[in-house]
């Protein structure tokens, strides 16, 4: 659809570029406003929405080198790693993983997250990354309740029933406080086995 | 003032181009050059339109000016 339009856009200018005299006519001055005006608007903006939704996917993030180690982590041969029983069990969809967990799902979120995206991308490119690269908040357990809360095996464990209105809180994090520790941990890549997928 | 033209339908062309470009891969480097150099090229080019409307518009006291204005009055009802 967007390369229909920006060809037809292309196609359209030639002419106003080769005899600009066009525009004199009435009817010129109208299809000028069309080729030169809307037809480049419709095109950036939908071009814009394709990056925008592109943007999200899990090839996206790791296209920077930075972030490789941590797009490897995603398949480390063990499953007391979240990221990696997340995504190699489908748990999230593979092809959006960094988005789901590091998404606000708030009001706004998706909003502050693209803003934060743009800054990653902007320190890749034009300024020095943090080293070593870490969250810039801590994670909230929201992402996490998101999917987890009201699912059976979630609910159904004495031991989150017991601090359920702390991790709700975010008072106790899951992923900080002892129980579910094992995340990007990018630093041990080398002594790990890793799984490989059939396909 | 066709040269406006002609340099805001490069410029356009130039942007649709990247875009283009910019939309085969899916990389942060490819939405880079989307949003600078697409960028660049696409306020450029529909700016350097609009200036080139501006410069189209009859200047007021100009014979064209008055003679459109003149037509207005012909045309307003009752009269």
């Amino acid at each position: 659809m967007v390369f229909i339009l920006i060809g037809t856009s292309i196609v359209l200018l030639v002419p106003f570029l080769l005899r600009p005299t066009i525009t004199l006519s009435r009817e010129g001055k109208i299809l000028a406003f069309v080729v030169f005006f809307v037809l480049p608007l419709a095109a950036a903006s939908i071009g814009a929405s394709e990056h925008y939704e592109g943007s999200k996917q899990t090839q996206f993030c790791l296209s920077c080198h930075i972030m490789a180690p941590w797009g490897k982590s995603l398949y480390v041969d063990d499953q007391s790693h979240i990221p990696a029983a997340h995504f190699q069990n489908h748990r999230i969809p593979p092809d959006v993983a960094c988005y789901t967990c590091h998404s606000d799902y708030a009001m706004y979120g998706t909003l502050l997250t693209k803003l934060q995206g743009l800054h990653h991308v902007y320190v890749n490119y034009l300024g020095t990354p943090m080293n070593p690269i870490h969250l810039y908040e801590p994670y909230q357990n929201a992402v996490c309740l998101n999917c987890h809360l009201g699912a059976r095996s979630f609910e159904g464990d004495p031991l989150h029933v017991a601090i359920m209105a702390d991790l709700k809180d975010n008072k106790l994090s899951c992923v900080s406080s002892g129980c579910h520790d094992t995340v990007h941990n990018v630093a041990t890549l080398g002594q790990q086995k890793f799984w490989m997928p059939t396909n | 003032m066709k040269h406006w033209l002609r340099i805001s339908g490069i410029l356009l062309i130039l942007g649709l181009i990247v875009e283009a470009l910019s939309l085969c891969w899916n990389t942060a480097a490819s939405f880079m050059s989307f949003m600078i150099v697409g960028g660049v090229c696409f306020i450029g080019g529909v700016l350097t339109y609009l200036y080139f409307l501006l410069t189209q518009l009859p200047a007021s006291g100009s014979p064209m000016a008055s003679r459109s204005r003149d037509s207005r009055i012909l045309r307003a009802p009752g009269q």
